[in-house]
């Protein structure tokens, strides 16, 4: 990256944002106390320099990586709370050996629970 | 658990279609030229033919060409319920589980790399085809695919099964890392191509076995040593009698004891013996038992179920004994067969520091001399016998001085010629410990779903004879009395797992916490977290350096849907069949 040079102005923007973060890592800055909101909202794993995108918390996006852990391997990355994509899993049969399948083997898994963030105790464990 | 979904979708219903399309007899055919295995049990046929075409040769399409466990052909039995509509009493179920594990199973060694899946043993999957590793572990265990055999035809069918159940699969994980070009393999057929070259339906060892197989006599009486992690080891015997008239079945009545607690354990059960070599078995705890200790509220108590397997010479079962609910709560058992010449079980305690005075030491086993004096005893060098306190047949208490410059490492007992190797270990100091498990996991639950709770135990190692921690001369010495705790395994900003995950008692115990969303949490987030075992070790006396050591836990999300072919926990309408396994 550094041998090469940017030609338009976005570029130029890129590399100065580049410059600072590398300066503040040297620095080895981390975020004040206090300031609130910087980081609310959990990222991945650490050494990542502050002012990485924030990485929604919830699904881990496309790594796919597991059921129970993250593309990491912690926890940090999961679908948090797990019950938000509950449904989506047992619809999609994303999980098949994790959360039943509404295909084959639950159809009606979910009809005691109409919203899993708050019906989630109305789930059965299934034994296929 | 985003669902990228890919353009692979249309080619992957076309595949279904292609395979549901071709006829049966064509299957049958394309498959003959491996040759199966014919089915000659009237249950199977009745049972199955309906679907199944026969030919005249006796061979049932897709039956004939697979082996498995007796697990497996339960889980293909109870998705035929399930799934295809068929409607079977538990006898007929039972008797095609038995005849298709012995007809259709696999050999001993065939099964022996796999055996952790069968005994329920949480194991991180290690596997020398990466494809093939990524592939089916995005859902299961290796194991599932390992203690399986098909023909090359059958493999491929397998794979369109999974397609066929679930559709969207070709476009999750078994497509990740999928190659784009004229030359990108798509990962499944890399994987089948390895698993039909890996696994195929006829092999030297199935065909040795299949041949010489018969139902073992097991009857008479065997030694049994254990060990329960948190609880320690375990001693005492297993008598088992075969049922007149079903010679693989066979009663059992066990009677052993936790020498650290002091309490001991009466159990009676029943089991099976698949294929000549694999036990399946269930017991219930007597009221002849002693009440556990407080401490041992989870433990493996109860009812549990029972996986050996028979060693080709028929002396020695080992396996494990779990209790079904919770996989993880179990003993590891070994027992020997006990004929009238004595047998060494084991030993109590097996660490014994050098130079630490005299002290009482049992020796577990069974026709031991009720006579016994020191000269029938051997305990390894620098082990000196003082005295025999009292010698029964399963038992001898007996005190020994272990000399000040004895050599640390394993010993073997010896009673009247009967030897156990590795029966004691004689050590100076404890150099370093380890965590084991390295990296365990557990499961929040106990609202909706179950938890999984995870024990974790301190072992002791001396640097051996370079003196140098982390070599192949070190000795495992055992394990030893800690303080555990929690610590934050930091991986995110503000990490705060430690304070949620659950708790960590002093047998080392992990309890999670509990499911669903915890409004405590920044996000709702659940009680799941990563985070560090702590294990700290005072040695007694002042002896030596106090040590620490760590390992990972990582505690996670419940699953919601429980495979297990062997599980009988009632669920709502879930149990399809009374468990043929026994």
């Amino acid at each position: 990256m550094r041998k090469l040079k940017g030609i338009n102005r976005k570029a130029a923007q890129i590399e100065s944002h580049l410059d600072e973060l590398r300066h503040s890592e040297q620095a080895g800055a981390q975020t004040p106390e206090g300031e609130e909101g910087a980081h609310d909202v959990v990222g991945l794993r650490t050494g990542s320099p502050p002012g990485d995108p924030h990485i929604p918390l919830g699904c881990t996006l496309i790594f796919s990586p597991g059921w129970e852990t993250d593309a990491s391997g912690g926890t940090a990355g999961l679908c948090q709370p797990v019950e938000r994509d509950l449904f989506d899993c047992h619809l999609g049969c994303f999980w098949p050996a994790q959360v039943p399948d509404q295909l084959n083997h639950a159809p009606d898994w979910t009809s005691r629970c109409a919203a899993a963030e708050k019906d989630w105790r109305n789930v059965d464990l299934i034994f296929p | 658990m985003m669902k990228p979904i890919g353009v692979s979708l249309i080619a992957g219903l076309v595949a279904v279609g292609a395979v549901a399309m071709m006829p049966e007899a064509a299957l049958v055919e394309g498959q003959l030229r491996e040759g199966g295995i014919p089915v000659t049990n009237q249950a199977v046929i009745e049972s199955c033919a309906a679907c199944h075409a026969v030919d005249d040769q006796g061979m049932m399409s897709r039956i004939s060409y697979m082996r498995k466990t007796p697990e497996g052909w339960q889980a293909s039995l109870h998705r035929m319920v399930g799934l295809q509509g068929l409607q079977i009493e538990p006898e007929q179920a039972q008797e095609i589980v038995r005849y298709l594990s012995n007809e259709h199973g696999l050999a001993p060694e065939e099964l022996r790399p796999g055996l952790w899946d069968v005994e329920r043993r949480t194991r991180a999957d290690r596997y020398p085809h990466e494809v093939t590793l990524r592939t089916c572990t995005a859902c299961h265990s290796m194991g599932r695919t390992i203690t399986q055999r098909r023909s090359a035809e059958e493999w491929d069918l397998l794979m369109d099964t999974h397609r066929g159940y679930y559709p969207l699969i070709d476009n999750q994980r078994l497509r990740s890392n999928a190659g784009f070009g004229p030359s990108a393999q798509h990962p499944v057929e890399e994987a089948l191509e390895h698993l039909r070259e890996a696994y195929p339906l006829q092999t030297a060892a199935w065909a040795a076995w299949s041949a010489s197989a018969r139902t073992p006599r097991l009857e008479g009486r065997w030694t049994l040593e254990g060990w329960e992690p948190a609880r320690g080891p375990v001693f005492g015997t297993l008598e088992i009698q075969a049922v007149a008239g079903s010679p693989e079945q066979f009663t059992t009545r066990a009677t052993y004891h936790y020498p650290r607690e002091g309490t001991h354990v009466v159990r009676e059960g029943e089991a099976r013996v698949y294929t000549g070599y694999q036990w399946r078995g269930r017991s219930q705890e007597t009221s002849e038992s002693s009440a556990p200790p407080a401490t041992a509220e989870v433990s493996a108590s109860g009812e549990l179920r029972e996986v050996m397997f028979l060693e080709p010479g028929q002396g020695e079962l080992h396996g494990r004994w779990f209790t079904g609910a919770h996989d993880e709560l179990g003993l590891e058992v070994r027992l020997r067969r006990a004929r009238s010449d004595p047998v060494v079980a084991g030993v109590y305690p097996r660490m014994l520091r050098s130079g630490g005075g005299e002290q009482e030491v049992r020796v577990y086993g069974a026709n031991l001399p009720e006579s016994a004096g020191e000269a029938d005893l051997d305990l390894g060098p620098g082990v000196e016998l003082v005295t025999v306190e009292s010698a029964h047949a399963d038992s001898l208490i007996v005190r020994v001085r272990v000399e000040e410059d004895s050599r640390t490492g394993h010993r073997t007992a010896s009673v009247n010629g009967a030897t156990l190797t590795d029966a004691l270990v004689v050590f100076d100091r404890v150099d370093y410990m380890k965590v084991e498990p390295e990296a365990g996991m557990a499961r929040i639950g106990g609202i909706a779903m179950p938890r999984q709770f995870e024990r974790y135990e301190a072992i002791g190692y001396h640097a051996g004879a370079d003196g140098v921690p982390g070599t192949e001369l070190d000795i495992r010495i055992g394990p030893l009395d800690v303080a555990w705790e929690l610590a934050e395994y930091p991986l995110t900003f503000a990490d705060d797992d430690a304070e949620f995950v659950g708790t960590i008692d002093g047998s080392g115990l992990f309890t999670p916490g509990i499911d669903g969303p915890n409004p405590e949490r920044p996000g709702n987030r659940n009680n799941m977290g990563d985070v560090w075992v702590v294990a700290r070790y005072t040695p007694p006396d002042g002896e030596g350096p106090a040590l620490e050591a760590r390992g990972y836990l990582l505690v996670t999300t419940p699953i919601y849907i429980r495979w297990d072919p062997s599980e009988v926990m009632e669920g709502p309408g879930m149990r399809l069949l009374d468990d043929p396994l026994m």
